[in-house]
């Protein structure tokens, strides 16, 4: 058995380099579909995380408050539904933050100005969108706007409102688009490496007159299938990768890759280069 | 060894087969001769068993039409070896692949693998031209290459389905003597021809088919 599983590998091999052209065409397909899919995903992965940054609250207080009180008003925020994390910015804090924001090297002193720090202490609130879903945010608002202590609550108010209005719709939207795509690529993926196995339907007939078992004459095609979707796959992750480093160096956006974004394409193009394969022969095999 | 009794074969609403009764025993040569259409190739396809007779029963060794199983009939084929017109050659292997692969496909070690089909290449007189792509060789080459992949198993018999129909007259005489050869060392060879002169050139059992019936 061990030593038909050597041959079916090498034999799989051969057969990719005895058809170069097919195997570079075929290939190519898997490339440039499972690059579509990956830039799909970073981007949408980063549409998510620009939707989750947006959902902070900041909580700022009454002139008057003391040190108890801020701590009391902590305690019930954090025990609202769909709070994640309370975090505490104090006017320095504030200050630093606001000095990051406009750009430190603007030679802009507030303090020196102004005679004094301006920003209040704050509270930021982050939300956990997935626990309190988008559309609950404002009675959530209210509710924190109606402790004792509180002044107001800021966010950002039309992004706000669109992502509390719209966010999850179109998560939702883009997370179905983005299965259509999955299955259009699943589609292209099998049915070319089908095709590669229809070119080949006058080698399996001879096989199976010359008497190979049906696992035997399978075997070289799965693994040439799961070899052609595993190498489209890297090659993919890696295009998507560079395409994502070269949009950052024109534009100024910084664009995060995630983890699933690398290995996504090489596990769709290892599955489905095989089911492909095992789509394509079951059906000479069983004439 | 073979026997089919009272076969009859439809393919679809045609009638191809009707009640044949033939036996074939080891070491036979047997030739079926009839001319295009007759039903020649159909019979040797039941002997193989790629298809089943519509009615009646044949039986090759110890495997039955009427019982065998879908996973038995590759282990029919490697004892009952079958060589076409067209060859059936792989086209993008060498002469010694296309011989390797039917032993590898039954599980045979790679060194006794080598050792064998450069046996049953010598045998066809290829020997020189192992390495040589399928292209490369002449018809009557490649015919042999088919025998020697028929051999490699060491059949109990050779299927053999006009043989020398894509050859000339003088690479028939070649294949047939080299046939004949094969039969001498005990290998059962069934032939299907349209050319009524093989029943003058070798001394085989003859029997005429015309319109799906024996009529001799």
């Amino acid at each position: 058995m061990s030593l038909n599983i050597l041959y079916s590998f090498g034999e799989g091999v051969r057969a990719l380099k005895r058809a170069r052209l097919a195997t570079a065409i075929t290939i190519s397909i898997i490339v440039v579909t499972l690059t579509i899919l990956d830039l799909f995903l970073i981007v949408g992965l980063n549409i998510r995380e620009i939707i989750d940054l947006k959902m902070n609250l900041g909580v700022f207080f009454d002139t008057t408050i003391t040190h108890d009180e801020i701590e009391n008003i902590r305690k019930k925020i954090s025990d609202f539904n769909g709070v994640e994390k309370v975090v505490f910015i104090s006017k320095e804090e504030a200050l630093r933050r606001f000095m990051k924001d406009i750009g430190e090297d603007l030679g802009i002193d507030p303090v020196s100005i102004l005679g004094s720090n301006p920003l209040p202490k704050h509270f930021v609130v982050v939300l956990n969108t997935k626990e309190i879903g988008y559309g609950k945010t404002e009675a959530l608002v209210k509710k924190i706007r109606s402790l004792k202590g509180v002044e107001d609550v800021v966010y950002h108010n039309r992004v706000f409102e669109a992502v509390d209005k719209y966010g999850k719709d179109f998560l939702i939207g883009y997370a179905a688009t983005f299965i259509v795509v999955l299955l259009i690529v699943i589609f292209l993926i099998a049915n070319t490496l089908r095709l590669t196995i229809i070119s080949q339907r006058r080698n399996i007939q001879i096989m199976k007159l010359v008497g190979a078992t049906r696992s035997f004459i399978r075997r070289p095609y799965l693994i040439q299938g799961m070899i052609q979707g595993v190498v489209g796959g890297m090659i993919a992750s890696i295009l998507g990768f560079g395409m994502v480093k070269l949009f950052q160096k024109v534009f100024p956006y910084s664009i995060n890759i995630h983890i699933i974004a690398v290995f996504l394409p090489i596990a769709v193009g290892f599955i489905f280069g095989m089911l492909g394969s095992q789509i394509g022969i079951k059906r000479f095999l069983n004439r | 060894m073979i026997r089919l009794t009272n076969v009859w074969y439809w393919a679809g609403n045609n009638q191809i087969l009707a009640d044949i009764n033939l036996h074939v025993d080891a070491g036979d040569f047997v030739c079926i001769i009839g001319p295009s259409g007759a039903g020649k190739t159909s019979l040797l396809s039941l002997i193989h068993m790629e298809n089943f007779p519509t009615r009646g029963r044949v039986v090759v060794a110890d495997f039955d039409s009427e019982t065998i199983r879908e996973n038995q009939i590759p282990l029919l084929r490697r004892k009952v070896s079958f060589i076409f017109q067209d060859f059936k050659l792989l086209e993008d292997r060498d002469v010694f692949e296309n011989v390797a692969f039917a032993l590898w496909a039954t599980g045979v070690r790679r060194r006794r693998i080598k050792k064998r089909v450069f046996q049953v290449l010598a045998e066809v007189s290829l020997s020189h031209k192992r390495y040589s792509k399928i292209q490369e060789l002449s018809g009557g080459e490649q015919q042999r290459v088919a025998i020697a992949r028929a051999l490699a198993n060491e059949p109990f018999v050779l299927l053999a389905d006009e043989p020398t129909g894509n050859l000339d007259s003088e690479t028939t005489n070649e294949i047939l003597d080299l046939l004949l050869k094969i039969n001498r060392k005990g290998t059962a060879i069934v032939m299907a021809t349209h050319k009524e002169e093989f029943q003058k050139k070798i001394p085989a059992r003859v029997v005429m088919l015309r319109e799906g019936r024996i009529v001799e």
